[in-house]
């Protein structure tokens, strides 16, 4: 099915922007609103979920080599139930990578392309990554260790130029009412974190498998780190208080940025880098879904399933969602919840009938 | 209006399937027929979606679910 193999490298590469693509516009005001003058401190309780997605991930595959998650769930838990398991877990992917396609393309509209139609940005953006998905696997890890490095550059160096406007003391009083506030805060920030789990779908095809937990949590930390400085960042500028009214706070920090007011507009640049990574993100996705649909009905190639499917993503962006009002309820509200069940209590689930199977010799292949 | 948004999704499918069909080999039997249904499906919804933008979609089949639930654990 797939002859393309990707180093665990490209994989922590292609893993940063699928968590932090949608996640960096959302979580700031998110959070603000949930955690106060604590945000900064809710991604690193969050990641939590990402340690047990790659944790459940990596022991599966230990357990069930070479297999995806598709492949495994099946075996594990019989044909019937794990076809119907692999399904719905396929569509949760498909309504997350749609709702994300739509989330980026309001986002690209509500504050560059006023007068474009939301279809043409979001159609584009699923026609350059099906074409990405159609060439397999390496073609998209070759693609995340172009784009997420100069991702990572930029993102830096917006953190370096907002440095002199920055008032710490908005932190203050740090951890008023205990730690209560901040885990709140981590309660929408898991499901981000969570999407590590994708990883499922990617180790099969990785050259050598016992780098991938290295990478995996140098990719955790790193999506940690940034998570923690874009809230620390937009915190220290803009305070508690007009953070959780903004839709976009980080957007409105980088337009903050004016040096010697030489520098300024840099938003648009930045714009343009994170399209890059979104790019990468929506790919990685599509290529799980188109994968995993092929393997659930036993196809021997994924193919041609990549243009209908992708397709099918661009009408899950606009079948039910009516605005940003409905994109901001559904990432704040239905999918930490529906995320929680399918990304890290499923999997956990999988990886105890796993243990058992081995551990009793029961259901034999 | 509609029909032409009709054509145009029309004329996406047919370029869809003018790419990929001859790709298909004699032998796989089982992925074209998992590429027709596929692409059917995707060109009914389409229609349907142009015809009824406000049918209720998944995200809210999932609010409806898991909604009520989700607000409670946030308070």
């Amino acid at each position: 099915m797939e002859n393309g193999r990707i180093s665990a490298s490209q994989m922590a590469l292609m893993m940063y922007p699928v968590v932090t693509g949608t996640g960096i516009i959302f979580i700031p005001s998110l959070t603000a609103n949930a955690a106060g003058n604590d945000m900064w401190l809710s991604p690193v309780w969050a990641a939590s979920a990402g340690w047990i997605a790659i944790f459940t991930a990596l022991h599966l595959h230990r357990l069930n080599p070479n297999q995806t998650i598709i492949q495994y769930s099946e075996r594990l838990l019989g044909k019937f139930l794990g076809k119907v398991v692999s399904l719905v877990l396929l569509f949760f992917y498909l309504v997350m990578n749609g709702g994300g396609v739509r989330i980026y393309s309001d986002f690209v509209t509500g504050s560059f392309f006023e007068e474009t139609p939301t279809y043409i940005i979001v159609s584009s953006m699923m026609l350059l990554s099906a074409f990405a998905v159609r060439g397999g696997v390496e073609v998209i890890g070759r693609t995340a260790e172009m784009l997420t490095p100069i991702y990572i550059l930029f993102l830096l160096l917006v953190f370096l130029l907002i440095l002199p406007d920055l008032r710490p003391e908005n932190a203050l009083p740090m951890l008023e009412n205990g730690f209560t506030p901040s885990l709140k805060g981590a309660y929408t920030p898991q499901s981000w974190f969570a999407e590590f789990f994708v990883i499922a779908f990617l180790i099969p095809y990785v050259k050598k498998e016992k780098t991938a937990a290295r990478w995996g949590v140098i990719s955790l930390i790193a999506v940690t780190l940034t998570f923690t400085a874009t809230n620390l960042a937009v915190l220290f500028l803009l305070g508690e208080d007009v953070t959780a009214k903004l839709n976009y706070p980080l957007l409105d920090a980088i337009q903050y940025i004016s040096i010697a007011e030489f520098l300024q507009h840099l938003e648009s640049i930045v714009m343009a880098i994170w399209v890059a990574g979104a790019f990468v993100k929506f790919t990685v996705i599509q290529y799980a879904i188109v994968l995993g649909t092929a393997q659930v009905f036993e196809l021997t190639d994924y193919k041609a399933l990549v243009f209908p499917l992708s397709f099918l993503t661009v009408l899950f962006s606009f079948w039910g969602i009516v605005g940003e009002a409905d994109s901001t309820y559904h990432s704040s509200t239905v999918f930490p919840l529906t995320s929680l069940i399918m990304q890290t209590l499923l999997p956990l689930g999988l990886l105890l009938i796993s243990y058992f199977q081995k551990k009793t010799g029961l259901f034999p292949r | 209006m509609k029909g032409i948004q009709v054509i145009g999704v029309t004329i996406v499918v047919i370029l869809i399937t003018l790419y990929e069909w001859p790709k298909l080999g004699k032998q796989q039997r089982k992925e074209k027929t998992a590429f027709v249904t596929c692409t059917g499906i995707v060109w009914v919804l389409a229609v349907i979606l142009l015809f009824f933008p406000d049918m209720q979609g998944p995200s809210d089949w999932l609010s409806a679910l898991f909604g009520p639930i989700g607000e409670s654990i946030r308070k």
